[in-house]
């Protein structure tokens, strides 16, 4: 084995299991390899790393979509989410449940990020589920699977920070993930259909009747956020506006909604803006230290030496993305989703690129790989908001998850074998 | 962290811990005006542009900047809050004596490595300064003016953890036993 990919690994696996913060142990990793293997200058290479990384335009567009959500999170736009869906999931087998999948991928429009999805969604809809008798495996594994659309319905953060270090289209990039994220949703509603189907018990029998008068004041209730989605996807899609552009008009338009609802109170906004800057230094502070150390493996050169070696393998491309995949899951175990994109997208994209795929795609294809990683233990932050909420051993909340886990790898299979369900919107749209 | 009543009494806790908290709350408020900041100049930006077709020439640069600060000022709040992520799997598995020493070591490894981001940011500084390095933008903007501002974030982070350290020792075996048996996480 090569030394300096060991030497990187164990710094970086030792220091990770030894409960060093992630992003500071990508930090460690960088500047210890490079002292250690290199005589190059690190203390600059360090500084350098931690000023440019963050000193980004593109990346605004991350705290603002972060306040967007914690707007709604904790205000009653949420709820009205809730009240609005609930009388058009009754006729389809679950009800109630579909509520955890569709209001996750409405939420996932306007907020960037997964845990933040799980958070709202289940705060709004765990306690009801669990009052109304519904099966406890299948409303938890439901939220826990759907509440991974945060990273896949446009905005997303995870895509926010691909197209930064691939240098690709955000906008193109927002646009692609629309109809896996649709697909993902559609897989787990169908599943909770056939489910429910085969095991009646698992869903409540009574089912709420709710006239055309009803219908219509719930229609009016999803007004707020679908207008906060319609105005940020349109903004970007027509070219009105770039994603942060987009995202700072969300920020301001959830404010404004708030307010209208007469539910803007001092306190939630500032709470709000804690949430925004806890969340955005959290993971900024991992893309920093993985920017860092994406330099250094530059500088020990391991991405050329990977690509060397996977290149004298002579593998097909699918069997490159089969052995990508694996790679990813594996790492999905310990690593958060940003990290793992930031540290090995260096080593990765030139190959998949040069394998033939677009690189679009495999934006697409990297999020929907790292979903599946938010809903495996020991690392799984949807887990462990659910654990949250719930107060449930982790253990059960994994099991429950297993399915949709499932249902996401399904979701992997088919964005490979038929990328025009990843391309074909992204080519319809004016650059 | 929240301090039992003898601890807010000790000696080094009013001396150093709590000043410590008052400087990262500042530097939360300092990194909030300017998150409030970067929303309005985009906004700006976006109403000159699509409707009086004109511009602020200098949204897209001043945001960059914008986020690095908020990020870096943030740091020392964000980490007292405890919202940086870790892997605990190892810790959970230890006895509670192992535990103790492990967090006291991930604890002064992390300071190190902070304190040593701030030097090495200081350089940058002093660099950016002496060259007198511009921003390659029309506003030219001195570059060590922002990169300050992470120098500053850093070092209230590196305070910060100085502080955790310092109330996790005060606090002593006994304090950090019964919170670690009673927080599963």
């Amino acid at each position: 084995m090569n030394v300096t990919l060991v030497t990187v690994m164990l710094l970086l696996f030792g220091l990770l299991g030894a409960g060093v913060w992630i992003g500071m142990t990508l930090l460690a990793t960088a500047g210890i390899s490079l002292s250690i293997l290199t005589t190059l200058p690190v203390a600059k290479i360090w500084s350098q790393a931690m000023w440019n990384s963050l000193n980004s335009w593109s990346l605004a567009a991350l705290p603002m979509f972060i306040f967007l959500g914690e707007m709604i999170l904790r205000t009653r736009m949420s709820d009205l989410l809730f009240e609005g869906l609930r009388p058009f999931v009754q006729i389809i087998p679950g009800r109630l449940l579909h509520i955890n999948i569709l209001g996750s991928a409405i939420f996932a429009a306007v907020s960037g990020s997964s845990p933040a999805t799980a958070a709202t969604i289940g705060k709004i809809t765990l306690r009801q589920l669990k009052e109304d008798g519904y099966d406890t495996q299948l409303s938890h594994g439901s939220l826990a699977g759907a509440g991974t659309l945060g990273l896949l319905i446009p905005p997303s953060i995870v895509l926010i920070i691909y197209g930064v270090l691939a240098e690709e289209s955000i906008g193109q990039l927002f646009i692609a993930g629309v109809i896996p994220g649709l697909m993902v949703a559609g897989l787990c509603m169908s599943y909770v259909v056939v489910r429910v189907l085969l095991n009646p018990a698992l869903a409540p029998v009574k089912r709420e009747k709710f006239d055309l008068k009803a219908k219509f004041m719930a229609a009016v209730k999803l007004l707020p956020v679908s207008t906060l989605i319609l105005f940020i996807l349109g903004s970007i899609y027509s070219g009105l506006a770039t994603p942060s552009e987009a995202a700072a008009v969300g920020a301001v338009g959830s404010v404004i909604a708030a307010a209208l609802l007469g539910d803007l109170k001092w306190s939630s906004l500032v709470e709000a803006i804690k949430g925004t800057i806890k969340t955005s230094a959290m993971i900024c502070f991992i893309i920093a230290g993985a920017s860092f150390l994406a330099v250094a493996m530059g500088y020990l050169k391991l991405p050329a030496q990977v690509a060397a070696f996977i290149g004298s393998l002579g593998l097909s491309p699918y069997l490159l993305i089969a052995i990508l995949t694996l790679f990813y899951m594996f790492l999905g175990f310990f690593l958060d989703g940003i990290s793992m994109i930031v540290m090995t997208l260096p080593i990765t994209l030139p190959l998949v690129v040069q394998a033939g795929f677009n690189p679009v795609w495999f934006g697409i294809f990297l999020t929907l790989v790292i979903e599946v990683g938010q809903i495996t233990p020991p690392v799984g932050f949807n887990l462990f908001v659910i654990q949250g909420l719930t107060g449930d051993r982790l253990e059960n909340i994994a099991m429950a998850a297993i399915p949709f886990f499932l249902l996401i790898f399904l979701a992997v299979i088919l964005i490979t074998i038929f990328p025009i369900l990843v391309m074909i919107l992204p080519m319809q749209m004016a650059v | 962290m929240n301090a039992s009543p003898e601890e807010r009494k000790h000696p080094l806790v009013a001396l150093l811990v709590n000043p410590i908290n008052r400087f990262s709350d500042v530097g939360a408020i300092l990194s909030a005006l300017i998150f409030c900041g970067m929303v309005l100049l985009i906004l700006a930006e976006v109403i000159l542009r699509n409707f009086l077709g004109s511009s602020t020439e200098v949204s897209g640069e001043y945001s960059g900047y914008a986020l690095a600060a908020m990020i870096y000022l943030g740091m020392g709040f964000s980490f007292r809050e405890d919202a940086h992520i870790r892997i605990t799997f190892v810790r959970e598995r230890l006895g509670a004596m192992g535990a103790f020493v492990l967090e006291i070591g991930c604890l002064v490894f992390v300071m190190i490595l902070s304190g040593l981001s701030c030097v090495f940011i200081w350089e940058l500084v002093m660099t950016s300064k002496a060259r007198n390095l511009t921003a390659y933008t029309p506003a030219e903007t001195p570059l060590y003016i922002p990169q300050a501002i992470v120098l500053v974030g850093m070092a209230l982070l590196t305070l910060q953890i100085l502080a955790r350290l310092t109330a996790l020792i005060v606090g002593g075996f006994q304090q950090y036993k019964a919170a670690h048996g009673a927080r599963k996480n």
